[in-house]
């Protein structure tokens, strides 16, 4: 076939540049997206996964409950895990002593009320797309690395991407031409939810890829460089844990009171002295400013409170993508903008395919490609349901129901994956996308029943929160539902 | 854009891949020569000056990249990074 010369402008680099940035990275920034999207509300997902909690929120924990839990904290230290206390807020009613697993903070939970454990059955919860939407779950340092590359590919692709459309931003907003042609169709939803949630999107990159920057641009201190004298030296035995003889209650009225009336969040508890450091929650910057008692006797040791102009600065820039200060109304909005943007992505994902079909369609590549975006797109809402569904269905006293769940997870997910592969190679794409979006309208619609069967007394306990994740479920069942029907009435491929 | 000329795709293409494989190496170093430097800047607080350098570096990378790979007139991108390049290991041979 003969090849047509092109004239090298701008935009066409920009706009290749756009495309193909856009896609390789864009495969995997959906899921980071849309995962980074449900950890808004990761805190809400683990009390819906675990309906055994019915505690209504604003119950302040008594002056017994404190006291059994730090007692329950050094237990657990005593036998090697490192774990430590976190207070009740607004968003997570229970006392919680947490240890890190490698992935999570996974531990015990108390009544606030009495300080007794509390049956709960296993599970990740909420957490669980918090550590995938910045890690891929489980990747570690690899892991953080290539969600920061990507991140970093996303600015690349939202830069070039404005350089395109620089002229036409603001029409591009108010222009939505859903009855035009199915390519003017949707690269019209594409500029609509690039042009629209793009300030959100750049911040959330921007401001991720700064949380773990080390990663990707590490750093050269001179404290790395020094000698190391104490390398050399004898490991020093660990320092004998002195037990908590003083009551909780006073020593967190003094933190509360030294950190300038900001709530507490959580103690540590160490050999020879706690740390009870300001609550998240209490503010847009994202501090780790705490008070320090010894032990066993609880006398004040002194607070240490960051006033720095750039630890500040990025105290705020951790503030403003954890959003754990945020009020309901703002945490929604940080969601519906978390959607626009995958949208934003996602549509993206499908016009690079669209407008490659006719020249690359019968394409090994092209065909492995689509298989994958329909995984992404669709796959990945599947995952996340039978996740939700794997909560309700599996056992409660499985061993190792946590990992279970999981497991279901990547196992739906690989299935989608394959699935839409398989139907994309043998040239028939669209079984692909409407099989899987039977499976998300099925899952989606199917959760509040479920929830409703299996967990009612939770249901009456907090109708807010089983409303709002099952009604969010339930929506996106119904959009499923919606585009298959569209995908029914114009049969392409 | 009087200086381009129109080219073959296949070679197109392997232009394309080529710059922005150049690009990002590129703009990759000078980023983490800016965050080297800023290390060095303030010695006393050396977690507060590589944050600082971090916070530059992270929003120069993207821009970097895109100014070597889209301003091809005269290569005065790549002449943009790799002066920024040349002013970043100045600062390095001075603070160290």
């Amino acid at each position: 076939m003969r090849e047509t010369p092109m004239r090298e402008t701008l935009r066409t680099r920009m706009g290749w540049l756009h495309a193909w940035v856009g896609f390789i990275c864009g495969l995997v920034l959906t899921c980071i997206c849309a995962t980074g999207t449900l950890a808004v509300f990761d805190t809400e997902i683990t009390r819906w996964m675990q309906p055994e909690i019915r505690i209504p929120t604003g119950t302040s924990p008594t002056d017994t409950a404190l006291d059994a839990a730090a007692a329950r904290v050094r237990e657990q230290q005593a036998r090697g895990v490192f774990a430590f206390l976190n207070l009740p807020s607004a968003r997570a009613p229970a006392l919680e002593i947490l240890h890190y697993d490698g992935h999570e903070f996974v531990g015990d939970t108390l009544d606030p009320r009495t300080g007794a454990l509390i049956a709960t059955r296993a599970t990740t919860g909420g957490k669980f797309f918090y550590n995938f939407h910045y890690s891929l779950r489980g990747g570690g340092t690899v892991g953080v690395g290539i969600v920061n590359i990507l991140a970093l590919g996303l600015l690349v692709a939202v830069g070039a991407g404005l350089i395109i459309h620089l002229r036409a931003l603001v029409p591009d907003i108010v222009m939505l031409r859903l009855s035009g042609s199915r390519i003017r169709a949707w690269l019209d939803a594409h500029l609509l939810a690039g042009v629209l949630f793009m300030p959100f999107t750049v911040m959330m990159a921007y401001t991720g890829i700064l949380v773990h920057a080390d990663t990707i641009l590490p750093a050269h201190l001179h404290v790395m460089t020094a000698p190391r004298a104490r390398a050399t030296a004898p490991p020093a035995q660990p320092a004998p844990l002195r037990p908590v003889m003083t009551h909780m209650r006073p020593l967190l009225d003094t933190a509360r009171a030294r950190l300038g009336g900001r709530d507490c969040g959580f103690i540590l508890f160490l050999p020879d002295r706690l740390s009870i450091s300001a609550s998240d929650a209490s503010g847009p910057f994202l501090t780790r400013d705490h008070v320090d008692f010894s032990l066993p006797d609880g006398r004040l040791l002194g607070t240490t409170v960051t006033r720095r102009p750039i630890a500040m600065t990025m105290h705020l820039i951790h503030g403003l993508h954890y959003a754990r200060f945020a009020p309901p109304s703002l945490r929604w909005l940080y969601f519906m903008s978390g959607l626009g943007a995958t949208a934003g992505i996602a549509s993206g994902l499908v016009l690079f395919l669209m407008k490659r079909r006719r020249h690359s369609g019968h394409r090994a590549e092209f065909r492995v490609a689509e298989g994958l975006t329909i995984a992404t797109i669709v796959g990945l809402p599947v995952g996340i349901l039978s996740f939700l569904w794997a909560n309700r269905m599996l056992p409660t006293g499985l061993p190792g129901r946590e990992g279970a769940e999981i497991t279901v997870f990547f196992f739906t997910w690989a299935a989608c994956a394959m699935h839409g592969t398989l139907w994309s190679g043998i040239a028939r794409p669209m079984r692909g996308w409407r099989e899987q979006l039977v499976m998300v309208a099925v899952l989606g619609c199917g959760l509040p029943v479920l929830d409703a069967t299996c967990t009612m007394a939770a249901l009456r306990a907090s109708p807010v929160l089983h409303a709002g994740i099952d009604g969010m479920a339930a929506l996106f069942g119904l959009i499923a539902l919606y585009s298959l029907v569209r995908l029914y009435r114009e049969p392409v491929g | 854009m009087k200086h381009d000329k129109a080219k073959l795709q296949s070679s197109l293409r392997a232009d394309r891949f080529r710059n922005i494989l150049l690009s990002c190496v590129l703009s990759y170093v000078v980023a983490r020569l800016v965050v080297t430097d800023a290390g060095l800047w303030h010695p006393s607080l050396p977690a507060d000056a590589t944050a600082l350098g971090e916070i530059i570096a992270v929003a120069g990378l993207p821009a970097m990249v895109l100014a070597c790979f889209g301003m091809r007139t005269r290569y005065r991108g790549f002449t943009m990074v790799c002066a920024t390049g040349c002013v970043a290991v100045l600062c390095l041979v001075v603070l160290a």
